[in-house]
This record gives C-alpha cells, sequence and structure tokens, in this order.
C-alpha cells in the first residue's frame, strides 16, 4: 500500500475491525497520520453574541487543528483536486452514521462546484458513508477569502433553505471553521425555516 | 454426557509389522520403556512403544541421540486404548494430532543406522547439550535450564509443574515468540557488532532460525514465531513488503498444510491464539500511556483471550495468572532468561565463573521456587466450570472478541460486564440447572471409583478413588512419574465436570483398589469430609492419605449401620458394618440412597456374611433401582438371596479389563441372567453414568453412544 499523501510505501497496521472488515484499510501511512494534530477540547464560542445569529448555531465541534501539515494536505484537496485525500477522513465522519438527525452539507455554488468538479464538503461524508440531504444553497458566489473578520460578521445572508425543515434536528457538515460566518449564517437560516436544533462539525478549527 | 467415538482404527487386520523405523524428535525413555514417534520406509509414523530387556539396554538407549537413528523393528499394531471416560486422554485423537497411522508394541529392535542428514545432526547437538547441561549445572537447575534453552520439559518436577498451572505461568517455560524476538535480536545485533554487513547477517539469520527451532524441539510456539520471521525477513530481502499480520496467516496456513494435525495440538492453538490477540489488538496497546499499563493489558488480553481454549482442554482457569504475569513475565523474560544464556555460555568457555555463579543463583532460584509454591497453595486461585460445551464455546469466544471490540473502540469498561461478565455468568449458572441426580462408575481398572451428583450441585460424594496395587520394581524400571488413578482419571473427571468440592469422601474400606488413589484427590479437590469404616484408619493402605487429611485439616469420621446424612431430597444411610472391629472386606461401608423413586446401593467389597447381616437388619430394602455389585463381582459376593431381594434393576460390576481375579465372576453374571437381572461391567462398557431425572433413569457408557432409558413410572 501507498500513502496517499507522501506516496511511500507502508505496512496496514493489524485491528480487530479491520480483521472482522468493519473498518476500510488505512489509506495514510502511520507517520503522515501522526502529523495532523487532533482538537481534545472544544473551545466553547461567544463572538457572536450580541448579533442577530446568536443562539442560531447550538454547538460547534472540530476534528483538527489547522497546522502547517494540515494546511499542506487540505491544499492538496481542496485547491489541486486530489479528491482521494477525503479517504483520510473516513474515521472522523464514520460515527455519524448512526446519528438520528438530519446531516447537511455547506453547499458550494453551483458555479464554484463546476470549476472544481467535485464538493470538498459533501465528498467527506460520501466516502464515510453518511447520508446526507443538500437542504441549503448558496446565494452568491463569494468567496469569504480576503474579508476582514467585520465584513464576513456582517455580510448579508449566504444560504437560502430549499426544503421543510419544520421541527428538524440538524448537523451542518463544513470543511473549515475560521469565524463561523459560514455555518452562522446557514444556521440562522435553518432556524429561521423551523429548524428545531442545529449543531456543526467541522474537519478543522482555524 | 456425550459418549466416546468408538475408535475408528480397525483391528481386524492386526499383523505383525517388521520395518525400519526412525525415530523422530518425539519421543521419551522413562522406567522399562520407550515410547514415541517413529516414521517406517513408506514415510508412515507410527506410534511405538517399547519395553527394554535389561538396565543395560536402558542406558544404551539414553546415552545416545536417537532422533534421526534407524532400527529394525519388529512389532504388532496394538489397538489403541480408549479413554477411561469423557474428560480422560485420548490416545485416538493423541495419535492424529502427530499424524500417527497407529500404535505398535515392539518386541525386538535392532539399530541398523546412526542418526543421519541435518535433522540428525541438529537432534545430536541437541542430545549433547542436554548431556553438558546435566553434567555442568546443578540438579535443582537442570530442569528449567534444558526447558528454557533447549525446550525439554520432560524433567519439571510434578509438583512445581502443578503450581505452574495454578498460577497459570505455564507457558514462560516453554520457548515462547518473545524468547525467539530475544534471541534473534541479540544475534542479529552481534553479527552487525562483528562489522558484518546487514545483508549477510539477514541471511544468517534466515539460515540459523530454523536450525534453532528444530534444536530446540520444534514446539509450534517456536516454530509459529520463526515461520513469522522468516517470512517478514524474506519478504524484505525481496523487496515485497510483507505486514506482519500476513506473514502471520502465511505461516498459519502453512503449518496447517504440513502438519493437518497439528490443529489438535492445544500448544498450537494456545500459541496462535495468543499470539493473533496481541496482533490485532496493536492499536489498543500502543494507545496505553504507560509500560505498566501497556503490560497489564498484554497480560489481560492474551489471558482472555486463550480462556476458552484453556477450558475446553483442562476444564479450569488460573485467575491469579492475570496478576502473577505482570511479575512473573518480565522476571523471567528480564532476569532468568538471560542468567541461564549467560550460566550455559560460561559453562563452556569459563567453567570456574560458572561454578561460582551456580553458588550465588541456585539458592535465590530455589527460593523464588518455594514463592512460587507458596503462592500456588493459596486457595480459590482457579476457575472450574468445566469442560465447555460447543455452545459455551461460542458464548465465550463471542464474548472474548467482544471484549477485544469494546477496548479497540474505545467504549466504557461499563461495556466489559456484557463482554466477559454475561458469558462467565452463563458458564457458571449453566452448572445449576440440571436437576437430575447423577451417578458415574468410573472406569478405573479393576477398582472403585463411584461419583454421585445431587441436582443442582447440592452436593457432590465420592465413594472410593480406585488405586493400583504397587509392586516392588528394580530401579531401573521405576518411572519418574508413575501412572496415577487418582491424579490421572478421576480428577480430570471431577473438573471435567465442574466439580471442586467434594462434601463427603467415603473410604468403603482399607484396600488399594479402593483408596490408594485417595491421597492424590485429597491434593487436587477441595474435601470437606472424609467417611471410613471403624478401624480401617490403622490399616497401612490408608496412612499416606490420612497424613494429607490431616495437615489440609479434614476431618475424618468413622460411620456404621445407622449413621447417616441429608442434602436436599436425598438421603443417606450407611447400612453396614454392624461392628466396630476391621476385619477386611465385609467390613465394607456400604452406602444407601434414597432420592424421591430412585434407590442406589453402593457395597465397597462386600461379601456373602455382610449381605446376609444386611438383609437381616434392613428388612424394608429391595426393589432397588441401581446396585453397585459387592467385591466387583467376585462370587463370594452377590448372594442369590440378597439379589432375589433387592431385584435391582441395574447392576453395575466395577471391574478391570482382564483381571487377575477373573471378575465378575462367570456364575455370578449367570447367577444375574437367570434373575433377568440387567448387569454392566466397566470393563466392558468404560465409565457408566447413571442419571435419574423425574421418574427416568437413563444409563450412558463411555465406550458405546447407545442410551438406554428406563422409564421407571411404568
Amino acid at each position: 500500500m501507498n500513502c496517499l499523501i507522501c506516496s511511500t510505501s507502508f505496512i496496514e497496521s493489524a485491528s480487530w475491525q479491520k480483521l472482522f472488515l468493519i473498518k476500510p484499510a488505512d489509506v495514510i501511512c502511520n507517520q503522515c497520520r501522526s502529523k495532523f494534530e487532533k482538537i481534545l477540547k472544544t473551545k466553547s464560542e461567544n463572538e457572536w453574541s450580541g448579533t442577530i445569529y446568536e443562539g442560531a448555531l447550538d454547538s460547534v465541534k472540530s476534528f483538527y487543528t489547522y497546522n502547517d501539515w494540515m494546511k499542506h494536505v487540505f491544499q492538496q484537496y481542496k485547491f489541486q483536486l486530489d479528491v482521494e485525500l477525503a479517504k483520510i477522513f473516513v474515521e472522523d465522519f464514520r460515527p455519524l452514521r448512526q446519528v438520528q438527525e438530519l446531516i447537511v452539507p455547506i453547499p458550494l455554488h453551483p458555479e464554484m462546484l463546476h470549476e472544481r468538479t467535485f464538493s470538498q464538503v459533501d465528498q467527506f461524508l460520501i466516502d464515510a458513508n453518511v447520508p446526507f440531504k443538500n437542504v441549503l444553497s448558496k446565494t452568491e458566489n463569494r468567496s469569504q477569502v480576503g474579508k476582514t473578520r467585520k465584513d464576513r460578521m456582517s455580510t448579508e445572508l449566504l444560504f437560502s433553505v430549499q426544503e421543510n425543515v419544520q421541527e428538524q434536528h440538524i448537523v451542518l457538515i463544513d470543511d473549515l471553521y475560521t469565524t463561523g460566518t459560514t455555518l452562522h449564517h446557514a444556521a440562522f437560516a435553518l432556524k429561521k425555516a423551523g429548524a428545531q436544533t442545529v449543531r456543526a462539525i467541522t474537519l478543522i478549527r482555524v | 454426557m456425550h459418549a466416546q467415538d468408538k475408535m475408528s482404527i480397525k483391528v481386524d487386520d492386526i499383523a505383525a509389522h517388521e520395518d525400519v523405523f526412525t525415530w523422530t524428535s518425539t519421543h521419551s525413555i522413562s522406567g522399562s520403556k520407550i515410547r514415541g514417534f517413529a516414521v517406517n520406509q513408506h514415510e508412515q509414523k507410527w506410534y511405538l512403544t517399547y519395553a527394554f530387556e535389561s538396565e543395560k539396554e536402558k542406558v544404551s538407549f539414553l546415552n545416545q541421540s536417537l532422533t534421526g537413528a534407524a532400527f529394525l523393528m519388529k512389532g504388532q499394531e496394538t489397538e489403541l486404548p480408549l479413554p477411561a471416560h469423557e474428560y480422560g486422554f485420548d490416545m485416538h485423537t493423541y495419535l492424529k494430532s502427530h499424524g500417527a497411522q497407529g500404535m505398535l508394541t515392539v518386541i525386538s529392535m535392532k539399530q541398523v543406522l546412526q542418526p543421519e542428514g541435518v535433522t540428525g545432526w541438529i537432534a545430536k547437538q541437541r542430545f549433547q547439550m542436554e548431556k553438558h547441561i546435566e553434567l555442568h549445572f546443578p540438579l535443582s537447575l537442570q530442569p528449567e535450564t534444558k526447558a528454557l534453552l533447549l525446550g525439554s520439559r520432560d524433567d519439571v518436577d510434578p509438583q512445581e509443574s502443578r503450581a505452574y498451572q495454578i498460577l497459570g505461568i505455564t507457558h514462560l517455560f516453554a520457548i515462547s515468540g518473545l524468547h525467539v524476538a530475544f534471541l534473534t535480536f541479540i544475534f542479529y545485533q552481534s553479527l552487525l557488532r562483528l562489522s558484518i554487513r546487514k545483508e549477510v547477517a539477514v541471511w544468517c539469520l534466515l539460515i540459523c532460525l530454523p536450525v534453532y527451532a528444530s534444536l530446540v524441539g520444534g514446539a509450534p510456539s517456536v516454530w509459529r514465531a520463526v515461520g513469522v520471521v522468516e517470512i517478514l525477513l524474506l519478504s524484505r530481502q525481496f523487496h515485497m513488503r510483507v505486514a506482519i499480520q500476513d506473514a502471520f496467516a502465511i505461516s498459519l496456513l502453512l503449518y496447517i498444510y504440513l502438519q493437518p494435525g497439528v490443529l489438535l495440538q492445544v500448544g498450537f492453538q494456545l500459541s496462535y491464539v495468543a499470539a493473533a490477540v496481541l496482533l490485532f489488538s496493536s492499536p489498543f496497546l500502543q494507545a496505553q500511556s504507560t509500560v505498566f499499563k501497556q503490560s497489564f493489558w498484554i497480560t489481560f488480553l492474551c489471558q482472555i483471550g486463550v480462556a476458552p481454549i484453556l477450558l475446553y482442554h483442562f476444564y479450569e482457569i488460573s485467575l491469579s495468572s492475570f496478576v502473577v504475569n505482570l511479575l512473573f513475565v518480565p522476571l523471567f523474560s528480564v532476569i532468568i532468561l538471560p542468567i541461564n544464556l549467560m550460566l550455559f555460555l560460561f559453562t563452556f568457555i569459563l567453567p570456574s565463573l560458572a561454578d561460582i555463579l551456580f553458588i550465588l543463583y541456585e539458592p535465590l532460584r530455589m527460593a523464588l521456587t518455594m514463592f512460587i509454591l507458596k503462592l500456588a497453595s493459596l486457595p480459590h486461585q482457579l476457575w472450574n466450570p468445566g469442560k465447555l460445551s460447543n455452545w459455551q464455546m461460542i458464548v465465550a469466544f463471542t464474548g472474548v472478541v467482544g471484549t477485544f471490540f469494546v477496548l479497540e473502540l474505545q467504549y466504557s469498561f461499563k461495556r466489559l460486564a456484557l463482554t466477559l461478565g454475561l458469558p462467565i455468568i452463563i458458564i457458571q449458572g449453566s452448572l445449576y440447572f440440571d436437576s437430575a441426580i447423577e451417578v458415574t462408575f468410573l472406569n478405573v481398572g479393576q477398582g472403585d471409583a463411584t461419583l454421585i451428583e445431587l441436582p443442582h450441585r447440592q452436593g457432590t460424594i465420592l465413594i472410593d478413588s480406585g488405586g493400583l496395587l504397587r509392586f516392588d520394581q528394580s530401579a531401573w524400571k521405576q518411572s519418574g512419574s508413575p501412572f496415577e488413578i487418582g491424579r490421572e482419571v478421576i480428577v480430570p473427571f471431577l473438573k471435567g465436570r465442574g466439580i471442586h468440592t467434594i462434601d463427603t469422601f467415603v473410604w468403603t474400606h482399607a484396600d488399594s483398589d479402593h483408596v490408594e488413589g485417595a491421597e492424590e484427590i485429597l491434593e487436587e479437590m477441595n474435601v470437606k469430609e472424609i467417611h471410613v469404616t471403624p478401624g480401617a484408619i490403622t490399616e497401612d493402605t490408608l496412612q499416606q492419605a490420612l497424613q494429607t487429611a490431616l495437615t489440609k485439616n479434614i476431618p475424618v469420621k468413622e460411620k456404621m449401620a445407622g449413621d447417616g446424612f441429608r442434602i436436599g431430597d436425598s438421603n443417606f444411610t450407611y447400612l453396614s458394618p454392624q461392628d466396630t472391629t476391621y476385619e477386611g472386606n465385609n467390613d465394607s461401608l456400604v452406602l444407601y440412597l434414597k432420592h424421591e423413586l430412585f434407590t442406589a446401593l453402593f457395597t465397597g467389597d462386600l461379601e456373602q456374611d455382610g449381605e446376609e447381616n444386611l438383609l437381616k437388619s434392613y428388612a424394608g430394602i429391595q426393589n432397588l433401582m441401581l446396585l453397585k455389585a459387592g467385591h466387583h463381582g467376585s462370587n463370594t459376593s452377590s448372594s442369590e438371596a440378597f439379589l432375589k431381594r433387592l431385584q435391582p434393576r441395574l447392576t453395575i460390576f466395577s471391574a478391570g479389563q482382564n483381571n487377575r481375579y477373573g471378575h465378575p465372576s462367570p456364575d455370578v453374571i449367570e447367577r444375574f441372567k437367570d434373575l433377568h437381572l440387567p448387569t454392566l461391567t466397566t470393563a466392558d462398557v468404560g465409565s457408566i453414568h447413571v442419571r435419574y431425572n423425574q421418574q427416568v433413569m437413563t444409563v450412558q457408557t463411555s465406550y458405546e453412544k447407545s442410551i438406554k432409558k428406563r422409564d421407571l413410572s411404568k
């Protein structure tokens, strides 16, 4: 087996889950794996208190820090379109198969999707075999990159809700959590459309 | 109880064999005999037994390396002895596990060839090392050194060996994978130190490892470890890296392909399962934060993993092993093994230094042995739920694998209650469900041993313990570990049934064939009380057992006619003797059992006079359901008057095959036939198991599968 990140051949480790075919084979070597930094404790968020978005998002959980290694891998995934790399995080997203809530990924703008050929958020869920529903659609194709925090926090609503989410419990999925604008906007839209609870899971927390 | 399979090896064509046989490494010389596996010219493996004609012949065998040596042998194919009962040693399985055709009793043996070839040469080295150890090591250290360095465990003292079992550390005295890894590491590093190129060093290892495996006797654990290392090294040499679990699987498949019988060997099962447990639990083990935690979990997981196998083969597991191994595994692998290696080396290069070290080391090692024996003597160290049935094995293994998952998935330890606690409760609990009363007449050869198990484990009564008449033999014929009925037939049966406590142990009288095995039962079981016929305790045959009873604080009570006891719905009454002077057979302690409609009489060696006395005093006893005939069916017992009154629906003769007394006597058998009273003899049918449940009596015998049901309500 060759590591998806460093391409060197590595030896698959043994485990009971793999023996009983519950867990797929590793896609990256242990060395590359160990360079990711897991977030063990989620910090509580209060930057949005006082805005209209306060309380829209019930909780946020992220798996990894945005360290140099993650930046490097994420670059390769998102911008060099190395779609295979989504498999690295299968284990992180797999527990979502068991949750009762509706799983909603943050969408790309259709134009953006066309450009990138795949949705980097959906792909995590697809590889982890997690059922999800594209409930949201993006209203404008404006990237958040290059904006100040203040700019970001005050943009107009970024999403519209396409389906009925009355009384639903929702888990939002996104790749990066930087200021939380995207997630708060999405949560706000969902709550407004009648969702009962909205929590979020992101791969990375900056 | 499942009856044993009939032997599949046919004996119709018993023929004299004359062939050249080459000894394999699996053979042993003990007492006046050599036993073991040898291969004939057609590559067929046979199990041979040969009794030496003289001490001189024995010595000549002892003084040479036999593995690989060829002999012209004349012998006869022998019918395999059937197991004494379903938990007894099974020769058939043993031969199958070694891929042998059958058993030959050799009449004459003449050497035609010295050990040949590579294996012959390796065996010779091993033999010489063994001799070297015998010559240079203190006697008390020899068995351990031989076991650790050469994998030869023949000399380990049985008492110490039992202590290791109780503590669950037997595996330390076998050459394990860890052991092989340790030696491989030392060897490889030494080669590198000698500035040998890595490439060459690896090839050296590749060649030396199989030589080492065969030098140390080639136990499955050694071949497994060597096999895995060979596959890993070879694959690396050819630049195809194989994962360790793949190497493990390849070695497993290859082993089974080359030697299918090995699947039946306990050593093979334990070795592969323990290794698999460690291999597949590696993510969990590697996540442990401290070395101590890691070693705890290694011990824990291994013990849990092999527990079902141990229970299947030995009917008990050591509970203390979980703790004891934490201390003993490092002690043996880091201290004792290296010390033995070092001492062994010094006896070659610096014998004088070795002698000084022996003076220092021997007392320390002796102290450790004392400590081990002391530790093993503590009570309640074993869990003994009996032999696991197939469904219990499934429950046990499901629990074991479940446990591995709980740990790997980092679930809460509370879930272990489900994966470990539940199977334990189910397996232990199933012992208490049986509402039958069961009586087993154990096949102890010429002698008596009867076990009564009351419903729902209310109590266990053992009447007599069989025994051998030991004759004085010349010193050279005596075996280091002679066959013991109590230890090798009765105790395994009790353990197989999940029994560790005997409420009442009855000694009917003082003849060897009834009580010689008693001492061994007292040593291995928790006996609450002994009942003995009055006056018998001064007899020589009982002295050893009485001594053991004394040291273990077991009360010995004299009982006679009129005495009795009651457990649950079962009434026990002694009907004989009626006087207190001990005069032998007629003073046998006779026990009468009544449980609902079930009645049974156990007569010991009671003869006609005693029977008459019994009839006179207990007129009410008639229409018996089960009778153990007095004195093994001798002509002097089972008088017509006695049988006519009792009308036993089933009578058991407990007698040995081809015994010298001709028991049971044809006259007596005739007497029963004339009265239309059915009988069974242990010599013919093996152990006899009688079950009584809800007015139905079932009889099952260990040699035959047929079950006879007798509905008593009719």
